[in-house]
C-alpha cells in the first residue's frame, strides 16, 4: 500500500511539472505576441541583395529584398524588369530575442532570369508597410551571352535520355607543359529530378588534377528550355608533352522516377513516398589537349619548372643582429600558376652567411605560397641580404620571366663569437680566436712510397697464398707426432713391437762383429738372444717364453717356423757342444736376416692386449 | 760542267734522305735513353716531376707522372701526385679518378681522403655511404690496401696454428687456447673485411666521370635516348656493360643509364 502511494505522489509531481512548462511557454508565447506591435514602431530599414553581379542569358539569378524590424510586410512589386523573366519565389521570416530586445525581419526571394545580355540596373525597389513607403539601393547586373548548349547524351537509354547531359569545358587545347589549365565538369538536369549527385570522375594520362571543389548549382535557359546546372570546377596541369586526352568524365547519381500517378494521392506530399531512386551513371566525351613542351630558347639557369603569372615579395626579420644570429626570410609567391610545385627561390649569392634549406610556410596554399630561409651572417662585414631570384614561363605571353627582389640592408654587429672566447678549463684558462679557415688540396708527395709493378697486384703475388697452407699441414704433423709420442709411452707392447726391428738390428750388428772375430760362441749366444728377444718383442711374448710350441701358436707361417725351429737348433746345437762345429756362421746370420725380413711382413700390426680386448 | 737540271733533283733527295737519317741516329737512342731512364730511375723522374708542379708547370708534371706509370710502375704517391697535377690544371675529374686510383694503394692516407673530399665538393659528386652493417661487419675494410690486408690475414692464420700447436703440446697452459680464439676471431674478421674489400671496391669496374659539368646518363646508348639522370664530374660509379662506345654506369642508389665512353675514365 505504502508502494502504492508513493508511486501515485511521483505521478503527481510529474503532472505538475508538465503543466508548469506548458503555462511558460504560453507566457512566452503572450509575450511575444504582445511585443509584435512594439516591433511595428521600431526602426525599419530595406535592402535589396543579388546572389550574383554577373549571369549568363537564361541563367537564374536570385534577387532578396530584407526586410528588418518588421515582419507582416507584403512582398514588393518588381517594375523596371522588362529583359527578365521575373517569378516571385517566397518570403521567409526570423524573429530573434537576444538579450531580451526582440528583432524580427522579413526576406522576400523573388528568381529573375535574363532574357538578352547587356548591362542592367534593377532597382530600386519601393516597400510599403504601415502607412509608410521605403525604398532600396539600385543593383548592377551584368548579363553575358547565354553558353552553346551542350550535346553530350545521358549514358545508357532510357537513363534520363535528353534531359540528362554531362559535359567537360576547358578554355583552351592547347596548354604548355606544367600550365595550369581551369576545368569546368557541367551536369545538365532538364524537367526529370535527380539526387545523390557525386563529384565526377575524370579519366587522364600525363595530367595532375586536382581535387574537385563544392559545385555551384544554378538554372540556365539553352535553346528555349530550362535547365538546372550542377558545375564542377578544378583544375590541371599537364605533365607530359603531346596529345593528351582529358576524360572521358563519368559521374554517377540516382534518377527519381515516379511509381504511382493520379488519384488522391496525386500530390506532391504523397508522391514523395511513391517513387524510387534507379542508380545511373552518365558519361561526358573526352577533349583532346595538345601539350607543347617548354622551349629551350631563352632557358633561365635557376628555372625550376614554375609555369604562370607570378609575382614576388621578400621580407626579412630582424634586419638589426649580431653575426652568428639567424635572421629568416620570408619569400612569398603569388599568381595563377603551379604554385603548389613550386621551388623555393633561390637567393643570388649566399657569400658571407651561413644558409639553411628553405621551408614551405603555408603548404596548403594554391595561390600563395610562402617560403622561409634562415641566414645566419658570419661577420659583421655582411651589409646587405643579396636579391631573391625566381624565374617562370608566362604561358600567354610565352616567354621565360625572371623577377629579382631588391637586396635588403643588414645591420651586423660584432657577434659575441668573433670575440675572444674565454673557455674554463681544469688546466686554466685559454683563449681560442675563432679563424676563417682557407680551403685547398693538400701539397704532393715527396717520395713515391711502395712501388710495385702494375701486374703485381695481390693476387700475382703468391706468397702469401702459398704460406696460407702451411700453418695447418704444420699443425697437423705435430698433431700426429705427440699422439706416436703419448702411444709409445703408454702402450709397453706397442713399443716393444715398433722397436723389435730396430733392437735386432743392433743384436745382429753385435754378431755380425763376433763373426768378424771368428767367435761362435759369442756369434751364436747374440744370434740366439737377438732372435729371442725379436719375437718376443714382435709376438708380445716374455723373453723366456720362447720355444717350438709359443713359435707355432704365434700365428706365423709354417715355413718361417721351420726356419725358426732350424736356426735355434744351429744355436742350441753349437752353444751347449761347441766341439761338434762351428758351423756355418755366415749363412746363420744370413738366414737370421732372411728370417726378420720375413717375420717384418708377416706381422704388420702390433699384437692385441689384454686391455684392449 | 754545270750539273744539268736532271742532275740536282736526286741530289736533294739524297741530301734530304741522309738528313732523316742523321736524325734518327740521334732521336732513336735519346729516345731508348729516356725509356731506359724511367725503368732504371723511375725515382729521377719522379723527384723532376714534382719539379715541374713545384716551378707549376703541371702540364709537364702530367706529362712526367703519366711517363712513370706508362712505365708499368703503380705507386699510390704516384696517383696522388697526378692528381694534384690534374687539379691545378682545373680537371678536377681526372684529379679525382687519379685520387680514387691512389685510394686502392693507400686508402689510409689522410692527405688523400683531404684532398678526395675537397675536389668532390668542387664538382657536386656524390659518394656511396656504407651502410652501417657493413662497418661493422667489416671493420677494416677500407683502412689499408688490399694486399696489406692479405698479409695481415697470413700472419693472423699463422699466429692462431701456432697457439694451437703450442696449447697442444703444453696443454697447462690455457692461456695459448684463449690466444689461438682471439687469433682465429681476429683471422675472421679480417678475412671478411678483405673479401668484402675485392668484391666491393676492387674487383667490379669502376670509371669516374671526366669533362666539363655533368655527364648525362641516357635510358638507351643513343644521343637522342631520353636522360634518365645526370652524373657531376668526379662521380664515381659501376660499369655494368660496354656496346659501341657507350658504357652503362649504375649509380649508388641503383639507377642505371648510358654514358659515352669518352666521359669516363675507367679505373
Amino acid at each position: 500500500m505504502n508502494g502504492d502511494g508513493i508511486a501515485s505522489r511521483r505521478t503527481n509531481w510529474r503532472a505538475v511539472a508538465v503543466r508548469s512548462a506548458l503555462v511558460a511557454r504560453r507566457a512566452i508565447l503572450t509575450f511575444v505576441l504582445l511585443a509584435s506591435p512594439r516591433l511595428a514602431a521600431a526602426d525599419i530599414s530595406v535592402r535589396a541583395e543579388l546572389n550574383t553581379r554577373t549571369a549568363q542569358v537564361g541563367q537564374t539569378v536570385t534577387l532578396t529584398i530584407a526586410v528588418e524590424g518588421a515582419q507582416n510586410v507584403q512582398a514588393p512589386a518588381l517594375e523596371g524588369l522588362e529583359e527578365f523573366d521575373a517569378r516571385y519565389v517566397g518570403p521567409s521570416t526570423q524573429v530573434a530575442i537576444v538579450n531580451g530586445q526582440m528583432s524580427a525581419q522579413v526576406h522576400h526571394r523573388y528568381a529573375l532570369t535574363p532574357t538578352r545580355e547587356g548591362t542592367f540596373t534593377l532597382g530600386p525597389f519601393k516597400v510599403d508597410y504601415g502607412g509608410q513607403q521605403y525604398q532600396t539601393d539600385a543593383l548592377q547586373l551584368t548579363v553575358d551571352p547565354a553558353a552553346a548548349a551542350p550535346q553530350a547524351p545521358a549514358a545508357g537509354s532510357g537513363a534520363g535520355g535528353d534531359q540528362l547531359r554531362l559535359a567537360i569545358t576547358v578554355p583552351k587545347t592547347e596548354v604548355y607543359l606544367h600550365e595550369k589549365l581551369p576545368i569546368d565538369v557541367t551536369l545538365y538536369v532538364g524537367s526529370i529530378q535527380v539526387s545523390d549527385v557525386q563529384y565526377p570522375v575524370v579519366s587522364a594520362e600525363g595530367v595532375s588534377l586536382d581535387n574537385f571543389s563544392q559545385p555551384r548549382q544554378f538554372g540556365q535557359m539553352i535553346d528555349g528550355r530550362r535547365w538546372d546546372v550542377v558545375q564542377f570546377h578544378t583544375n590541371v596541369i599537364p605533365l607530359q608533352d603531346g596529345a593528351r586526352l582529358l576524360g572521358p568524365v563519368s559521374m554517377g547519381l540516382n534518377l527519381i522516377e515516379r511509381q504511382r500517378q493520379g488519384g488522391i494521392f496525386n500530390d506532391p506530399f504523397f508522391n514523395a513516398f511513391g517513387s524510387r531512386r534507379r542508380p545511373t551513371q552518365i558519361r561526358a566525351e573526352p577533349v583532346l589537349l595538345n601539350v607543347l613542351p617548354l622551349p629551350e630558347e631563352g632557358k633561365p639557369a635557376g628555372f625550376s619548372g614554375a609555369v604562370g603569372k607570378f609575382t614576388m615579395d621578400v621580407s626579412a626579420a630582424p634586419t638589426e643582429l649580431q653575426a652568428g644570429d639567424p635572421v629568416t626570410v620570408k619569400i612569398a609567391l603569388q599568381g595563377d600558376g603551379n604554385l603548389a610545385d613550386a621551388r623555393p627561390p633561390s637567393l643570388v649569392s649566399t657569400d658571407g652567411f651561413k644558409t639553411y634549406d628553405s621551408q614551405i610556410a603555408d603548404p596548403q596554399g594554391n595561390a600563395l605560397r610562402v617560403f622561409e630561409q634562415v641566414l645566419i651572417p658570419n661577420d659583421e662585414s655582411v651589409t646587405a641580404i643579396p636579391p631573391v631570384r625566381f624565374a617562370y614561363f608566362d604561358a600567354q605571353e610565352r616567354i621565360y620571366q625572371t623577377i629579382e627582389s631588391a637586396p635588403i640592408a643588414l645591420v651586423v654587429r660584432p657577434g659575441k663569437g668573433a670575440q675572444e672566447t674565454r673557455i674554463l678549463g681544469a688546466s686554466g684558462e685559454q683563449r681560442v680566436r675563432r679563424e676563417k679557415l682557407g680551403r685547398d688540396i693538400v701539397y704532393i708527395k715527396d717520395d713515391m712510397g711502395a712501388v710495385r709493378r702494375q701486374a703485381a697486384r695481390w693476387y700475382g703475388n703468391w706468397i702469401p697464398l702459398l704460406w696460407l697452407p702451411i700453418p695447418p699441414l704444420l699443425f697437423a704433423a705435430a698433431l700426429m707426432y705427440d699422439r706416436r709420442r703419448q702411444k709409445l709411452s703408454g702402450d709397453v707392447r706397442y713399443a716393444r713391437f715398433t722397436q723389435a726391428r730396430r733392437n735386432a738390428r743392433r743384436g745382429l750388428s753385435l754378431a755380425e762383429d763376433a763373426l768378424k772375430r771368428a767367435d761362435p760362441g759369442v756369434f751364436y749366444d747374440e744370434l740366439s738372444r737377438t732372435l729371442q728377444t725379436y719375437l718376443s718383442d714382435k709376438l708380445g711374448l716374455p723373453p723366456g717364453a720362447i720355444d717350438p710350441a709359443a713359435i707355432d701358436a704365434s700365428g706365423v707361417s709354417a715355413d718361417s717356423a721351420g726356419r725358426l725351429r732350424d736356426l735355434f737348433g744351429v744355436c742350441e746345437q753349437v752353444r751347449f757342444a761347441p766341439s761338434s762345429a762351428d758351423g756355418d756362421m755366415r749363412g746363420a746370420l744370413a738366414q737370421a736376416k732372411d728370417i726378420i725380413g720375413r717375420l717384418e711382413k708377416e706381422c704388420r700390426t702390433a699384437p692385441v692386449t689384454e686391455s684392449q680386448l | 760542267m754545270p750539273d744539268g737540271p736532271g742532275d740536282g733533283e736526286p741530289t736533294v733527295k739524297r741530301f734530304r734522305a741522309w738528313i732523316v737519317l742523321a736524325a734518327a741516329v740521334v732521336a732513336i737512342p735519346s729516345w731508348l735513353a729516356g725509356q731506359e731512364d724511367v725503368a732504371s730511375a723511375p725515382q729521377t723522374v719522379f723527384f723532376k716531376a714534382n719539379a715541374h708542379y713545384h716551378d707549376s708547370a703541371y702540364d709537364q708534371a702530367v706529362r712526367d707522372y703519366e711517363l712513370l706509370l706508362n712505365s708499368g710502375i703503380d705507386s699510390g704517391n704516384l696517383y696522388f701526385n697526378l692528381g694534384n697535377a690534374y687539379f691545378k690544371l682545373g680537371d678536377v675529374g681526372r684529379a679525382i679518378a687519379n685520387y680514387e686510383r691512389a685510394w686502392r694503394e693507400i686508402p689510409a692516407d689522410p692527405d688523400l681522403a683531404a684532398n678526395l673530399t675537397y675536389a668532390r665538393s668542387l664538382t657536386g659528386a656524390e659518394t656511396c655511404e656504407v651502410p652501417l652493417w657493413q662497418r661493422s661487419a667489416f671493420p677494416l675494410r677500407g683502412r689499408m690496401s688490399s694486399t696489406s690486408l692479405l698479409w695481415v690475414v697470413c700472419v693472423l692464420w699463422t699466429l692462431t696454428f701456432v697457439a694451437l700447436g703450442v696449447h697442444r703440446l703444453a696443454p697447462l697452459q690455457r692461456s695459448f687456447l684463449y690466444s689461438a680464439c682471439g687469433f682465429a676471431l681476429l683471422t675472421l674478421i679480417a678475412t671478411l673485411s678483405l673479401g668484402a674489400q675485392l668484391a666491393v671496391d676492387v674487383w667490379p669496374q669502376r670509371a669516374v666521370v671526366v669533362g666539363v659539368g655533368e655527364a648525362a646518363a641516357r635510358f638507351e646508348p643513343a644521343e637522342d635516348g631520353t636522360v634518365h639522370f645526370s652524373l657531376p664530374e668526379g662521380t664515381k660509379v659501376e660499369v655494368t656493360e660496354e656496346r659501341e662506345g657507350w658504357l652503362q654506369v649504375s649509380r649508388c642508389d641503383g639507377r642505371r643509364g648510358w654514358v659515352p665512353s669518352t666521359a669516363l675514365i675507367t679505373l
